[in-house]
């Protein structure tokens, strides 16, 4: 598993086949923007990166995530 | 309808004359000697405190002192000392049908949209602002500050100068020690003493502007 799938994993509360899926905002039921900020901070915090406001804004869905965390790779 | 003199120039004084007038004639507002300017207050005019007595005298005119919780509430508490001394009898305010325990309070004011359950003591020199919610059966000792959108228990003693902040808790049947600053937003629902002071962490700003949340906030609407 990687560890952007154990970060969505630990933040959401979903299981590892979910964590695996491209889910969206509208997917995963307690995605709101607390959780949103908890996101952003276990990325920052693991992946020993610096997101800009906007792309913390367009991070709508893993697939997104996982675009913007590997243009910072 | 009596006919009353108001101690205060600012923007307490005019949230209170607000209420005041609907029950009472305000003829002159009184400042401290310093702060006498020629300019009227609220259309009437504004006499020192040491002259006041001469033109409101004290046998036909009573007194309310509407200032702020300065010094927590001891600068509004020594007004009302000042004008007793001087002779004054100082009115009250409340809306009618309001379910408080026997007599309010002299220089009390409950302001209209204040919600007041049944049995509810309250001491002198009290204000209860708009919004807030006082349970039944609590006590309002003197001095005290109620802020407008805060919650007290059924119960409850607020002490002596007590402030309690906008949307406040207070517990069923705690005691608030006098001089207590409770404030904006805490939660209190044990027993405090006197002096206590509760506060709570402000809200960080969050990260995104309002531009960029509204971004992606408008994917949650897309869920129903």
């Amino acid at each position: 598993m990687s560890l952007l799938q154990t970060i969505f994993e630990e933040t959401f509360k979903i299981s590892y086949e979910e964590a695996n899926q491209d889910l969206a905002m509208q997917d995963v039921a307690n995605w709101d923007s607390l959780t949103h900020m908890d996101l952003i901070s276990a990325i920052e915090d693991k992946l020993a990166i610096r997101l800009s406001s906007d792309e913390i804004a367009d991070m709508t869905s893993f697939d997104a995530i996982k675009r913007i965390v590997n243009e910072h790779q | 309808m009596h006919n009353i003199i108001v101690f205060g120039t600012g923007k307490i004084s005019e949230s209170c004359s607000y209420y005041l007038t609907k029950k009472y004639n305000i003829f002159a507002y009184v400042c401290d000697n310093d702060f006498v300017t020629d300019e009227p207050f609220l259309g009437k005019p504004v006499i020192a405190i040491d002259s006041v007595a001469k033109s409101y005298p004290p046998n036909e005119y009573a007194a309310f002192v509407a200032v702020g919780y300065q010094e927590l509430n001891t600068l509004r508490e020594s007004k009302v000392e000042q004008l007793t001394t001087l002779g004054y009898q100082l009115v009250s305010y409340y809306p009618q049908h309001t379910p408080i325990n026997g007599p309010i309070g002299h220089n009390s004011m409950i302001m209209d949209d204040a919600v007041i359950q049944p049995c509810v003591t309250v001491g002198n020199n009290v204000l209860v602002w708009g919004g807030a919610m006082v349970g039944h059966h609590s006590v309002l000792q003197d001095h005290c500050w109620i802020s407008g959108g805060c919650a007290i228990g059924g119960g409850a003693t607020i002490g002596e100068r007590t402030f309690v902040g906008i949307n406040a808790t207070l517990g069923n049947a705690i005691t608030v020690g006098r001089d207590a600053i409770i404030g904006s937003g805490a939660i209190c629902n044990k027993c405090i003493a006197e002096g206590s002071v509760l506060i709570t962490a402000e809200t960080p700003t969050y990260r995104l502007n309002s531009h960029q949340f509204i971004r992606f906030s408008s994917e949650f609407n897309s869920r129903n």
